[in-house]
């Protein structure tokens, strides 16, 4: 077998392409997001959305295409699904905790608290994050590639439930949390003024291209795991590979 | 496999799970005491305001039987060992069928459990109201169910691992927050004598998510513990 180098494990020309595209637009939407006009009510603190929003946007995509990738797994039993869908909920993970971190620091500013218990949307994306934390918890757990698939498509099918509950709890439920702006039935009648819908457009474009960036860089180097896994031969945790010594005498030798 | 062979295999997955928890007795003498313990010590914690006390019982109730109810379900996991599931695959228990007789299991582990902390908390707690009994049990019904469900599909999940006392609840709990917000807010209303239905409703919408999700995914999850 030919011994790996270092260019096998350099990233390919799309992911930094990508990642190009992604930066562009972060800066663009930076820039959007700083020179847009401070809200009537809410002043600069309304800025915060232009983050706190797309955040949640690239959340609820990356925990649906590990949805179809998980689904996609079951069928044909790929690890390349398997990469994916684990890939995309890291991803939505780290989306939804600054998604939770900006409303807090947003809602201190404009509600005069961090957390407001009679918020039905604050307490679902909360239970949304320590459902797919677990999701993490349980990946790391299984140490057996085919045993650590299976069990995570199940539960990342199990746990999207829970999105579109998050989602739709602001309709449902009466609650502090302004309604569906973006992703609403009446897409036309938009209630998001002018000045904001292009930075926030923007900005919805930049995370969407930095999900697909740090999607294709977390695809690879969990496939690099996996190879160098298969490599030295063994997936065990290293506790269980040290074994006492064979002393001198001991089972009759 | 015909409707009857797979409600039999059910039926024999409920009893097969009652008497190993019959033999064993860790919900009985175990579970169940600590959970009343927890009763009793919340409100040195909150402090003595009896108003206080009063209000939250219903609430500390459901609490107390979520988070120590969910390792009664997560149980069934642990104790079916390798062997035990490769007889069973092989004399042809339907997955499906296993899920939901370990779920029933579970379910009325869980009931009896209700059911014996509620005069405790009760007594401890105080709370007022006129009761509306047929609504309570039918809450209780609908959300040890619902706990059920979600502790053997948990428990499946985490079967085998090194880390399935601390991962499963952690797996567990998050998607029991609606059957705590309806438990207990349905509890309260009951108590009221005020409207249950929408907590039910939302009771049973659950229930049914988790039956059908669970039946479909319990082959290929079979497939990963067999």
């Amino acid at each position: 077998m030919r011994r790996p180098t270092l260019a096998d494990t350099a990233p390919p020309k799309t992911p930094v392409l990508i990642g190009a595209v992604s930066l562009c637009l972060l800066v663009g939407a930076l820039y959007l997001a700083l020179t847009a006009p401070p809200d009537q009510q809410q002043g600069e603190a309304a800025k915060l959305l232009f983050v706190h929003v797309p955040s949640i946007i690239t959340a609820y995509i990356a925990y649906g295409i590990g949805l179809i990738s998980a689904i996609w797994y079951l069928i044909r039993r790929s690890m390349a699904a398997d990469r994916i869908s684990s890939s995309a909920i890291e991803i939505g993970v780290v989306f939804t905790a600054i998604t939770l971190a900006t409303g807090m620091i947003w809602g201190r500013y404009v509600w005069g608290v961090w957390w407001d218990w009679g918020d039905a949307r604050m307490i679902s994306t909360a239970v949304l994050f320590f459902l797919y934390l677990g999701y993490l918890a349980l990946r790391r757990s299984i140490q057996d590639p085919r045993i650590r698939a299976g069990r995570c498509a199940v539960l990342g099918i199990v746990a999207f439930v829970q999105v579109p509950i998050v989602h739709y709890s602001v309709l449902w439920m009466r609650t502090l949390h302004q309604g569906a702006t973006i992703i609403r039935p009446d897409l036309a009648n938009s209630t998001v003024d002018s000045a904001f819908g292009l930075p926030l457009g923007v900005s919805i474009l930049a995370f969407l291209s930095l999900l697909l960036f740090l999607m294709s860089v977390r695809v690879r180097v969990t496939s690099l795991e996996d190879d160098l896994s298969r490599r030295l031969g063994t997936d065990q945790p290293v506790g269980a590979l040290i074994v006492p010594p064979r002393l001198q005498g001991e089972n009759g030798g | 496999m015909t409707a009857t062979t797979f409600w039999k295999q059910v039926t024999w997955v409920v009893h097969k799970d009652l008497r190993v928890e019959w033999r064993g007795g860790e919900t009985l003498w175990m579970a169940t005491p600590f959970a009343a313990l927890a009763l009793l010590l919340a409100p040195l914690a909150t402090g003595t305001d009896t108003a206080l006390i009063r209000r939250i019982g219903p609430g500390m109730l459901w609490l107390v039987v979520i988070l120590f109810g969910m390792t009664i379900s997560l149980r069934p996991g642990s104790y079916d060992s390798r062997p035990v599931r490769d007889l069973l695959t092989l004399n042809g228990l339907d997955p499906a069928a296993d899920y939901l007789g370990k779920s029933l299991a579970g379910t009325l582990m869980l009931f009896g459990v209700t059911v014996a902390l509620t005069p405790i908390m009760i007594v401890l707690y105080a709370p007022q109201g006129n009761p509306h009994w047929v609504g309570l049990a039918v809450l209780a019904i609908t959300g040890t169910l619902g706990m059920g469900l979600l502790g053997t599909l948990v428990g499946t999940l985490v079967r085998g691992l090194r880390v399935r006392t601390a991962l499963g609840p952690l797996l567990a709990v998050p998607p029991a927050v609606p059957v705590l917000l309806a438990t207990s807010r349905g509890t309260d209303s009951a108590l009221s004598q005020g409207s249950i239905l929408t907590w039910l409703l939302l009771l049973i919408g659950m229930d049914l998510a988790l039956i059908i999700l669970g039946v479909l995914l319990a082959g290929p999850l079979n497939e990963t513990t067999a």
